[in-house]
């Protein structure tokens, strides 16, 4: 450059390139693939340094899916899976099994570079063969290889750009066949787009599109040669042409080679050649969560479905290079005139009618902000999918060259159009496939779980969760692929979902119906019984974690239907002895110890008594120090014996004060059964009991130093000595009121049981004649509730399944069993009169009772009741001769359960 | 007729155009008596007040502050009326706006003060650019076509039948730009001259006070005049011959951005601080009476998302597209739908010489600019607003093509009648805004939906009622006749302006 200085004005020398532009054209192709690959290199590195190259979930998903073919607990080809195509996975195998590949995404980043560079080389060598102008195919292969969308997805390990290379390709020696009808450019056609079908079902369409496009070719050829005959007679004539079947039918074999292929593998692994059509995993099936919500709007509306994918197009590749495209497209159909160069472009336009099928179909969604419309909540549910539309780039690129080819003032608007759409689109929030993979529901955040997960849940421990969570805490957490129980591992799947505390000892799941598998096993359709095993221990946005309960030692759990303590079944019997905290240490000490010497492990005492004043709570708040110290006395000594107690903490009846006495502070009514409902309804009362459920839970012992609810001593809170609801209309109202008190208390202490009270009758009236609630039934549904309890006394039930035999345990312990819970009778007496008993003396009964509690294993009974003291109605006292026979029977029958667990 | 007497006609005519116009604006720009203090205007907000919307307050605050109290910053009294169009910066209440407008209405306001009507006059600035501009589209459609009716008509078109009328009359910055534009249009017609290319840029410069992207709509202009400098000789070597005379516009430039530069170093402590983006103060109560607080409000006071950029994206051309063109409440073809006949200037296009081509593509490259910018604006309704207020530039652009194509078929009956109907229905419901108001919300603003959906009814509505805006009416007019009346009145003496130069535009070609 020279400058200088004249009269008229500043004068500046340049050398004239067009001069040296023939060695340069000479240098093209190097030059092409050098700044490819250099444009290639720069985006990866920074999009990497930004952390960004593995912000799709399904770029995580890809990895993994190659990953899991050999790192996984049931590794092998398999793994592939029977909805996404294979190739993309399969040609991630070499790299994927190195760790450091693997995490950084660099595995399959390196394949969709290296295909940004094949496309790019492609689209430049389809603009050479079509528009011819020098300047265009310039300009327009950098409008394709700077589209910062492209340049980002190229950077990821999505397969985007290994499809876009194959359906260019396509093109190109599609083109050159029509053109040349050159045996290599029609095998190199047909092997581009079997690679084609075999990345994504797109590549299908591409299939379909270049198979109808060498038809109307072909036809339209044979119909030229047959110039002199009549069109009807040409058209008969043409279709019967044998060539031109021929060809199609080997284009179809050897393009559709890979779909083929594919059909197979799914009838082969899946058992249903269909698989990937209407599997549980299919496109279709993941989008019934958003259709069944009603939020796939795209489904049957046409308009909605074009005008979706066209605000991806131009939100892709910038609207005001979509909108030169399409008047390229125009002045195409104007020049080409429908020649054999335009049907063969229009190949290019197969993404076009692939996407706005799929979204019509219900086969796919796609949410972009212009359609002002939202699939989930929130800023994510308003992108879903951009990425769709970038497919169209190449198609772009073509028909925008058509413009730029017009002349001059075109050519540099366009240009200048084309630049300002790139610079603005040439910052991070507006290259919209980043958004989605960032903030759209492309994207899965789960940086705070798997932060979260690494800190609290090392080691070993397997991890039940779903595939679509999975690879986005495989790569996050960075734990061994072995730990993860997810759909890949077969019975190992199958059975954690069944029973997930053999397996796993974590689990993650969404926190919502949103087609979770786990989800849909666990909660839906089990009821959440598995939060017997488990506990919440974390809530995110959109997922939570359980861990399976880890019970300290000594203390009583429930494993299955059974009670366990530290890994052993616990079958028991025990007794009842109500009033033992208003004894006296004394008696609490010979009564505990003279039981447990006659081989009962378990005490069931009433932690409650309201309104007098030598009670526990004589006014709400107000707390009798004296007995509650008596309380401790009582789990200190039991605890000393090695015994269990059950503490229930309030009374239906009047005994003590009661339901009725806790209506009383409220001003209440109380008389009529129906007053009584207002106690599990009543806020104030609630509050009240549940004040009182904090003063002893959250009590520490005087005598032992340990708080409660740390106590292994304790086997089980229980909420109420037999609730009842007036009606079994009303009983929802008690079975309410034990979700709210049973969660209250497990707020306060996660590991003690929590029981119910309830005497567990059926809804059977044939079985027991009370039209009370909650039946058994009712409990049994309720998912809070852990534990079925029954209380048997001959007139509670029909005598033929009570007294006769006994059935009544069988009853119950089939249906506790059905549930999934452990059944225990918590309270049972027989009259020491036989009169009393239909005549039979209560050595036989119980004599019977506990031979049919062993056959249909019970896990417990307790008997009423154990005192210092003797009685002539139920009590089993040491102190009376009469009882010694039968508690030997006890005591024999004890050790006789222990046995037999 | 003779030739003589042909050139006295139009000037007479376009004497008389200019006089009407004049008087049109004069007796519909908004106002009330007095020269109002901070408190007045501060109690002058209620709609077809003329401090209704927040931007004549922001702007006639940096008047008043200036005039009143000798300062560019705002004393607290003046602030409390700007919000929500203030910033705080460095210990001062300062404007969100380039200062621009508010210079330029200055000396009017200076004026008015002696005869206590300072806000009617400064006020009446905006109404002066107005008629500039409507001079400015004449002389540009003579000097393309030669067809002083066809320019005139234009100018008419573009005063009466956009939304340029119900924000000729009001202190807004849209024909302060318009006037950058289309006098930057102008000096690209006229002769090459160094005189045309400094004052293009000086012009260039000078517009960045007024509204900053008015400069952008400036470049493709300021870039053609200053090719007409450069010679290209392509041989062995490629020569390029650059007048000194650029290095001397280059000097204007520099002059021209002075005041800009100048007062962002005074306001806001960096000469090139852009007004926008610094951070707003919301809330009355950093005004009261703790200044600190509003410090610690503001302790970064420039807004990182404010950056120039931010406020355009293209994911905001689907949305500014449907409001800007399509839309009852803002869409051009509601409010000026006369601009649609633009379309046949294609028609004219490849006829024209070469001259008129590159004039035309120039003029179109302006308003795609113009279109584009304000299509990917994040607030295309351009807040409470009468119609696309910020398409008048465009409206200008387009009325010079207008002019264009009414020469072309000025003598086509079927035409000029498409003109005057949808000429006089813009007029209409323009002249409806410019009586009442302009304090129309966004739809997405009013969740009740109180306005109709076609919001120009509203303020049909509002003449039924006699609310007007108009000083002179609210003054003096409203003795005589109802707003009704007047509205027709005024719709009636445009009209047969409008008329009789079209008239004369159909029988002048049989003259000549």
């Amino acid at each position: 450059m020279k400058i200088s200085f004249k009269k008229e004005g500043l004068n500046i020398e340049l050398p004239n390139f067009a001069k040296v532009a023939p060695q340069l054209e000479k240098s093209a192709g190097i030059i092409l693939i050098g700044t490819l690959i250099l444009l290639s290199l720069l985006a990866f590195a920074y999009f990497y340094s930004k952390d960004l190259i593995l912000s799709y979930n399904d770029s995580r998903a890809h990895m993994d899916m190659a990953r899991l073919i050999i790192d996984n607990l049931k590794p092998g080809f398999a793994q592939l899976g029977g909805v996404w195509l294979p190739l993309p996975h399969l040609l991630m195998l070499p790299l994927v099994w190195n760790d450091w590949m693997w995490q950084t995404g660099l595995a399959g980043s390196v394949f969709s570079m290296f295909f940004y560079v094949v496309s790019g080389i492609y689209v430049s060598k389809l603009l050479a063969f079509v528009v011819k102008d020098k300047f265009s195919v310039v300009i327009c292969t950098l409008l394709f290889a700077l589209n910062v969308n492209l340049l980002y997805m190229q950077s990821t390990p999505m397969t985007e750009l290994t499809l876009l290379s194959f359906s260019i390709a396509a093109t190109y020696y599609l083109l050159r066949w029509v053109q040349s009808d050159k045996l290599t450019d029609f095998l190199l056609l047909s092997l581009a787009v079997l690679l084609a079908t075999l990345v994504r079902y797109d590549g299908w369409m591409l299939f379909l599109l270049t198979a109808l496009s060498i038809f109307i070719i072909r036809l339209r050829k044979v119909l030229i040669s047959l110039k002199e005959k009549p069109f009807f007679v040409k058209v008969r004539i043409a279709l019967t042409n044998s060539s031109l079947w021929g060809i199609l039918l080997m284009y179809g074999l050897l393009a559709g080679l890979g779909i083929a292929l594919w059909v197979l593998w799914n009838w082969a692994i899946f058992k249903d050649p269909l698989f990937f059509l209407t599997g549980p995993y299919s496109a279709k099936a993941q989008q019934a969560v958003i259709s069944g919500a009603g939020k796939l709007f795209t489904e049957g509306n046409i308009l909605l479905s074009v005008s979706a994918y066209w605000w991806a197009m131009a939100d892709n590749v910038g609207l005001f290079v979509f909108l030169s495209a399409l008047i390229g497209f125009l002045i195409a159909i104007k020049e080409d005139k429908f020649n054999d160069t335009f049907v063969v472009l229009l190949t290019l336009l197969a993404p076009i009618f692939f996407h706005i099928s799929s979204l019509y179909g219900g086969n796919s969604v796609l949410v972009l902000p212009e359609l002002k419309i939202n699939v989930t909540e929130g800023l994510k549910g308003t992108l879903f999918n951009a990425r769709y539309g970038l497919m169209i780039l190449p198609a772009v690129s073509v028909f925008t060259a058509y413009l730029i080819k017009k002349g001059n003032f075109i050519r540099w608007l366009v240009l200048v159009l084309i630049l300002f759409s790139y610079l603005m689109m040439a910052k991070e929030a507006y290259v919209i496939d980043l958004i989605d993979g960032q903030m759209g529901s492309s994207s899965l955040r789960v940086g705070d779980v798997s932060t979260w997960l690494k800190e609290n849940a090392p080691g070993k421990g397997l991890i039940l969760t779903a595939l679509s969570y999975n690879n986005a805490l495989a790569f996050s957490t960075g734990f061994d692929l072995k730990r993860f129980i997810h759909e890949g591992t077969g019975k190992y799947w199958q059975s954690a979902l069944e029973n997930p505390q053999e397996y796993s000892q974590w689990i993650v799941m969404a926190n919502g119906d949103v087609g979770d598998p786990v989800y849909n096993a666990l909660i839906k359709n089990n009821h959440s019984n598995f939060l017997k095993y488990y506990d919440l221990s974390q809530k995110f946005d959109f997922l939570n974690v359980y861990k399976r309960k880890e019970v300290p030692k000594n203390f009583v759990y429930i494993h299955d239907e059974q009670f366990k303590v530290d890994d052993a079944n616990l079958r028991f019997i025990g007794v009842n002895s109500y009033d033992l905290i208003y004894r006296s240490t004394g008696e609490i000490a010979s009564t505990l110890s003279s039981a447990k010497a006659s081989g009962f492990e378990v005490v069931r005492l009433w932690v409650f008594g309201e309104g007098d004043f030598n009670v526990l709570q004589p006014k709400p708040g107000e707390y009798n120090e004296a007995l509650l110290d008596n309380l401790d006395y009582i789990l200190a000594t039991a605890g000393k014996l090695n015994m269990n107690v059950i503490l229930t903490l309030s009374n239906y009846w009047e005994a003590y004060g009661g339901v009725r006495q806790y209506l009383k502070w409220v001003d209440l009514p109380n008389d009529k059964p129906s007053d009584l409902d207002r106690f599990f309804t009543d806020s104030r009362v609630r509050t009240i009991y549940k004040n009182y459920v904090n003063a002893i839970v959250l009590r520490k012992n005087t005598l032992t130093e340990i708080n409660y609810r740390d106590d292994p001593t304790i086997m089980t809170w229980e909420l109420m000595n037999e609730p009842r609801s007036s009606s079994l209309s009303t009983a929802n109202v008690v079975n309410d009121w034990f979700s709210e008190m049973t969660s209250h208390i497990k707020s306060l202490d996660k590991y003690h049981i929590v029981t119910t009270g309830i005497e567990g009758h059926f809804d059977n009236l044939s079985i027991n004649p009370y039209t009370t609630g909650p039946t058994i039934n009712d409990v049994s549904n309720n998912v809070s509730i852990d534990v079925l309890s029954g209380h048997l006394y001959l007139d509670y039930f029909d005598p033929s399944v009570s007294a006769n035999n006994f059935s009544i345990v069988n009853l119950w312990t089939a249906f506790a069993k059905n549930a999934g819970m452990p059944f225990f009778i918590e309270e049972v007496g027989f009259s020491k009169k036989p009169d009393d008993n239909g005549g039979i003396d209560r050595y036989t009964l119980y004599e019977n009772l506990l031979e049919s509690a062993r056959k249909n294993n019970l896990q417990g009974l307790i008997l009423w009741n154990w005192a210092l003291k003797t009685d002539d109605s139920f009590g089993i006292s040491p102190l009376d001769p009469g009882d010694a026979e039968l508690i030997q029977l006890f005591k024999s029958y004890s050790e006789r359960l222990k046995n037999d667990v | 007729m003779s030739n003589r007497s042909n050139i006295i006609k139009i000037n007479v005519l376009l004497m008389v155009t200019f006089i009407i116009t004049t008087v049109v604006l004069g007796i519909i720009v908004k106002g009330v008596a007095g020269n109002l203090s901070a408190n007045d205007v501060y109690n002058l907000q209620a709609r077809t007040q003329p401090f209704e919307l927040s931007p004549e307050r922001g702007r006639f605050a940096i008047v008043q502050s200036l005039f009143e109290y000798r300062r560019l910053d705002f004393p607290k009294e003046v602030a409390r009326y700007v919000i929500p169009d203030l910033a705080y910066r460095d210990g001062k209440f300062v404007t969100l706006f380039p200062p621009g407008v508010s210079f330029i209405s200055s000396p009017l306001y200076y004026l008015g003060k002696q005869f206590n009507y300072s806000q009617y006059f400064s006020f009446l600035t905006v109404s002066i650019f107005a008629i500039i501009n409507v001079f400015l589209i004449f002389k540009i459609v003579a000097l393309l076509t030669s067809n002083k009716y066809a320019g005139i008509l234009a100018g008419l078109i573009f005063l009466f039948s956009t939304t340029a009328l119900p924000y000729a009359i009001t202190l807004y910055q849209h024909h302060f730009t318009t006037f950058f534009i289309l006098l930057s249009l102008f000096l690209f017609l006229k002769k090459k001259s160094i005189t045309s290319l400094l004052l293009s840029y000086f012009v260039f410069a000078l517009s960045f006070i007024v509204e900053y992207h008015a400069a952008l709509f400036i470049l493709p202009v300021i870039v053609v005049i200053t090719l007409k400098f450069i010679d290209i000789k392509v041989g062995k070597k490629i020569i390029v011959k650059l007048s000194y005379s650029i290095f001397v516009a280059f000097l204007a430039f520099v002059v021209g951005i002075i005041p800009n530069l100048a007062f962002s170093k005074y306001v806001y402590g960096n000469m090139f601080q852009l007004a926008g983006t610094v951070r707003g103060v919301k809330n009355v109560q950093v005004l009261e009476p703790d200044i600190e607080a509003a410090r610690s409000n503001s302790e970064q006071a420039v807004d990182s998302n404010k950056s120039l950029s931010n406020f355009f994206q293209m994911s905001n051309v689907a949305n500014g597209f449907q409001v800007l063109i399509a839309s009852s409440e803002r869409g051009f073809v509601f409010y000026a739908p006369v601009m649609l006949l633009s379309i046949f200037v294609i028609f004219v296009f490849s006829k024209s010489s070469d001259d008129n081509k590159k004039t035309i593509r120039l003029v179109f490259v302006v308003q795609l600019l113009i279109l584009i910018l304000y299509l990917m604006w994040g607030d295309p309704w351009g807040g409470w607003a009468f119609g696309p207020r910020y398409l008048i530039p465009l409206f200008s652009c387009n009325s010079i093509l207008l002019g264009v194509v009414l020469n072309k078929y000025g003598k086509n009956l079927l035409m000029l009648a498409l003109f005057s109907v949808l000429f006089i229905y813009g007029l209409a419901v323009n002249t409806a805004g410019a009586l009442t108001t302009n304090a129309l919300a966004p739809s997405k603003e009013v969740e009740s939906a109180s306005l109709p959906k076609v919001q120009y009814m509203f303020n049909f509505q509002m003449i039924s009622d006699n609310h007007s805006s108009s000083f002179v009416y609210n003054n003096l007019l409203n003795q005589y006749f109802d707003l009704k009346t007047f509205f027709f009145l005024i719709i009636s003496v445009v009209s047969v302006l409008y008329l009789i130069n079209l008239i004369l535009l159909y029988r002048s070609e049989y003259e000549n």
